[in-house]
C-alpha cells in the first residue's frame, strides 16, 4: 500500500502521509514516494493527520522537503499535527522554516501564512 | 813584386782566413755543445717532475677510487645523456648490480615508474636551463633494485663540469633500515600511548556515583595525545555522601599514570583504615596518612602530585576539602550572585615529609553547583595563544548553573573546543560537576521493564511500552509523556544504529521507574559504548536534514548519564521531571 497519496488543484499539492509512525523505519520509503509528488504546484500542503509519532529522522525528512521546495520557490504548509509531532517540531523551532496550521482544511485557504505561523 | 811572391802572400792570407774560420767554427760548436748539454739537463729535470706529478696523480686517483669504493653511500655518476659513467661498490651493494654490468646503461634502470619513464625528460629539461628539482639538494625518493624490489633512499645530486663534459654525481643512502627502525619506534610509542591510555581509562578515572539522593554528579575527561597524570575517583559513603579525589601527577606518560593510580590506591586504603564502623575519618587525617606513606617515595621519584580531596554531604549541605596545591573548586550559588574559586593552602604531596594538612569547609544549598577541575582546562590556549583562564571557566559555570551536572560538563567541553579551535589538546582535561538537588528521598511509584531486539520494527512496541507505563502513573500529563516517549525512542534508535551498527537481533533492555516528581529510564545494551559526543551535533539552519536526535533528547529530558551497569553493559540513563516547579 502506498504511504503517500497526493492531489493537485494547480495551486496546491496536498500530500497525505498514510503512516502512523513517521520514524527511522518509514522515512526512506516515504522520501522515494514524495519525490514524484513535489514541485507541481506553488504550495505543498503536507497532511500529517494520520501520523501519531515522529522521530528525529522524520524531522529530517521535513527539512529535506522544505529545502527541495525552497529550491523551486514553493511554499510548504504542514497540518494535522499530533501532540507528539507538535512537541518535536516546537523543540526544533521548525515553525521558522515552514507554516504550521492546526486544521488541514484551513491549509488550502487564501492566506495560510498569517493565520497559521506557529499558532501555538 | 814577383808573381810568385804575390801568390805566396795570397795563399798565406787565405790560410789565415781559413784558420780564423776554423777557429770561429770550433768556438761555435763548443757553444752549441754547451747549449745542448744545458737543454738535456733541463729536459731531465722536467721529465723527473712529470714523472713525479704522474705518480702523484696516480696516487690521488687511486685514493679517490679507494674513497669512492670504500664509501658507505652509493655514488653513481652519469653523463648528460643519462648513461651511467661510474658505479661504486656501495651502489652495487644497494642496487644489486655489479659495476661492469650497469656502467653504460641508462640510470633510469635504478628507479621505478613514473620516474623510470620521465627521467630523460628531467635531464633534458635541466640541461635546457629548466628548474632543477633535485640538483644541489637532497630528497627522499624510491629506488629500484635489480631483483625488482623498491626501497626508500635519500638521494643528493650534484653537477660537475669536466672539460666539455657535463657529469652528474648522485649519492644514494639506503633508508630501508632507518625506515624499519622508525616504524618500530613509532609502533613502540603508539603501544606506550595505548597502554597509558588503558591505564588512564581503567585505573585513573572512577565512575561518578549514580543515584545519589539529592546529588547529581558528572565527570568529563578529554585525554590528551600523550598520557598525562590526571586522575579522579569517587568513594561512596552512603546515599547522600561521597568522597571525591581529583589530582594531577607532575609529568607525563606511563610513569605519571602509574603514580596517579598508586596515589588513588593510597587514598582508598587510608580511608578504609581510618574508618571505624560508619564513622568517617576527618579528611585532613586521611591526607596526613597518605602523605606520610607516599611522600618519601615521591621524593625518590623526583615528582609530586597535586590533589583536591573533598567530601560532599547532602544531608548537612557541607562540602569539606583539603587542597594540596590543586586548582581549588568553583562554588556557584543557585541565584548566580556568588560564583567563586575557593582554594586551600597546602603543598602538593611529595614535597615535604611530615607535613600536616588543613581542611576547608563551605556550606551549600539546594541548586548550588560545584566544579572541580584540572589546570588543563584553565591553561588551554586559543589559536592566538591566549589562555582560557579561570574567569572564563567561572563565567561558563555561572551561565549554566541551572543545568544538570552532565549538561554543565558538556557545556564546558563545548566552550573549550570552540575556544581552542579543535578537539585535540596538549593537556588532559578533567572536571567534575556536582549539583545540589532537593534532598528529600522519593518513594517509587512503579517500575516496569522491557527487552527488545535491535530491529527498527521493535520501535513501535517500545513506544507503546513507555506510553502505557507513564500513563499508569496517574501524574497529570502536561506534555511530559510525549517528550519522554520521544527521547527514549531517539536513544534506542541511536543504540540500534551506532552501538550495534544496524545489526539486527541484539538485545536492548529498558527499565522505567516512576517517582512522584520524575521518571527514570535506563537503556542498557551490549554494543559499543556510546558517549555523548560520538554523534555530531546538528545544525538547525535547515542545511542538514539529519543529526537532530541527540538535540531532541537534550531538549526532552532533564538529565542524561552514560554509565556501565554491574553486568558490564553500557547504559544510558534518562531522567524526566514530571511536575513543573
Amino acid at each position: 500500500m502506498k504511504k503517500v497519496t497526493h492531489t493537485n488543484d494547480g495551486t496546491n499539492t496536498i500530500i497525505e502521509l498514510r503512516v502512523r509512525d513517521l520514524d527511522v523505519g518509514a522515512v526512506a520509503e516515504i522520501k522515494t514516494e514524495l519525490e514524484s509528488a513535489i514541485g507541481k504546484a506553488p504550495r505543498l500542503i503536507l497532511d500529517l493527520e494520520e501520523v501519531e509519532f515522529m522521530d528525529s529522522s522524520g524531522a529530517g525528512l521535513l527539512v529535506w522537503l522544505w529545502r527541495r521546495l525552497r529550491a523551486s520557490e514553493s511554499e510548504l504548509v504542514i497540518c494535522g499535527l499530533s501532540q507528539q509531532v507538535r512537541v518535536v517540531l516546537d523543540s526544533l523551532n521548525f515553525s521558522r522554516l515552514f507554516t504550521i496550521v492546526e486544521d488541514c482544511e484551513q491549509g488550502a485557504g487564501t492566506d495560510p501564512i498569517e493565520g497559521g505561523r506557529d499558532s501555538r | 813584386m814577383s808573381l810568385e811572391e804575390t801568390l805566396r802572400r795570397r795563399l798565406a792570407r787565405e790560410r789565415a782566413a781559413r784558420e780564423e774560420a776554423e777557429r770561429l767554427l770550433e768556438g761555435k760548436s763548443r757553444e752549441l755543445y754547451d747549449v745542448n748539454l744545458q737543454l738535456e739537463a733541463r729536459r731531465a729535470t722536467l721529465e723527473q717532475a712529470v714523472g713525479e706529478r704522474t705518480a702523484e696523480l696516480q696516487e690521488s686517483e687511486a685514493r679517490i677510487r679507494a674513497i669512492l669504493e670504500g664509501a658507505v653511500d652509493g655514488i653513481i655518476t652519469i653523463d648528460s645523456g643519462g648513461a651511467i659513467d661510474s658505479f661504486n661498490a656501495a651502489a652495487s651493494e644497494i642496487f644489486g648490480y655489479a659495476a661492469d654490468e650497469i656502467v653504460g646503461c641508462k640510470v633510469n634502470r635504478l628507479m621505478p615508474e613514473p620516474h623510470h619513464s620521465q627521467h630523460d625528460d628531467y635531464l633534458a629539461r635541466y640541461i635546457d636551463g629548466g628548474d632543477p628539482k633535485v640538483i644541489g639538494t637532497g630528497r627522499e625518493v624510491v629506488g629500484l633494485r635489480k631483483d625488482g624490489a623498491t626501497f626508500p633512499m635519500y638521494l643528493s645530486v650534484s653537477e660537475v663540469v669536466f672539460g666539455d663534459r657535463q657529469l652528474f654525481t648522485g649519492i644514494v643512502h639506503d633508508l630501508s633500515a632507518r625506515k624499519r627502525t622508525e616504524v618500530a619506534l613509532a609502533e613502540a610509542r603508539q603501544r606506550e600511548a595505548e597502554v597509558g591510555g588503558r591505564i588512564q581509562q581503567s585505573l585513573l578515572f572512577g565512575q561518578p556515583p549514580l543515584e545519589m539522593m539529592g546529588l547529581d554528579v558528572a565527570a568529563l575527561t578529554i585525554p590528551s595525545q600523550s598520557v598525562d597524570g590526571d586522575f579522579f575517583d569517587f568513594f561512596r559513603n552512603d546515599d547522600m555522601c561521597f568522597d571525591l579525589l581529583i589530582g594531577d601527577v607532575m609529568g607525563k606518560g606511563v610513569v605519571a599514570a602509574l603514580i596517579g593510580a598508586g596515589t588513588k590506591a593510597h587514598f582508598l586504603r587510608a580511608l578504609n583504615k581510618l574508618t571505624t564502623g560508619t564513622r568517617l575519618p576527618r579528611l585532613a587525617a586521611v591526607v596526613d596518612s597518605v602523605s606520610s606513606a607516599l611522600t618519601p617515595q615521591l621524593i625518590e621519584l623526583e615528582t609530586f602530585v597535586t590533589t583536591l580531596y573533598a567530601r560532599v554531604s547532602r544531608a548537612t549541605g557541607k562540602v569539606e576539602f583539603v587542597d594540596c596545591g590543586h586548582t581549588g573548586l568553583i562554588h556557584c550559588s543557585a541565584s548566580g550572585d556568588q560564583c567563586t574559586v575557593i582554594e586551600g593552602h597546602d603543598l602538593p604531596l611529595g614535597i615535604i615529609e611530615g607535613e600536616s594538612f588543613q581542611q576547608v569547609e563551605i556550606d551549600t544549598e539546594t541548586g548550588d553547583l560545584l566544579l572541580l577541575y584540572s589546570d588543563g582546562i584553565t591553561e588551554a590556549r586559543s589559536p592566538s595563544q591566549e589562555q582560557f583562564g579561570t574567569a572564563r571557566l567561572q563565567d561558563c559555570v555561572r551561565r549554566h548553573r541551572h543545568l544538570g551536572a552532565q549538561a554543565v560538563v558538556d557545556e564546558i567541553r563545548t566552550t573549550l573546543v570552540e575556544f581552542s579551535g579543535g578537539e585535540e589538546f596538549d593537556d588532559d582535561f578533567t572536571c567534575v560537576a556536582i549539583k545540589m538537588e532537593p534532598p528529600a528521598p522519593e518513594k517509587i511509584r512503579m517500575s516496569s521493564e522491557l527487552t527488545l531486539t535491535s530491529d527498527v520494527s521493535e520501535l513501535g512496541r517500545l513506544r507503546t511500552f513507555v506510553g502505557e507505563a507513564v500513563s499508569e502513573s496517574d501524574i497529570e500529563d502536561l506534555g511530559w509523556q510525549a517528550e519522554l516517549v520521544t527521547a527514549v525512542n531517539e536513544v534506542v534508535t541511536n543504540v540500534m544504529r551506532h552501538a550495534y551498527h544496524g545489526q539486527p537481533g541484539k538485545p536492548i533492555r529498558i527499565e522505567l521507574e516512576m517517582y512522584p516528581s520524575e521518571a527514570v529510564v535506563r537503556i542498557c545494551h551490549r554494543g559499543i559504548g556510546l558517549k555523548r559526543h560520538s554523534v555530531p551535533s546538528p545544525s538547525l539552519d535547515g542545511t542538514e536534514d539529519g543529526g537532530f536526535g541527540l538535540f531532541l533528547v537534550d531538549r526532552m529530558v532533564d538529565r542524561i548519564a552514560y554509565y556501565q551497569n554491574e553486568a558490564g553493559d553500557d547504559c544510558i540513563l534518562l531522567v524526566k521531571k514530571v511536575t513543573r516547579p
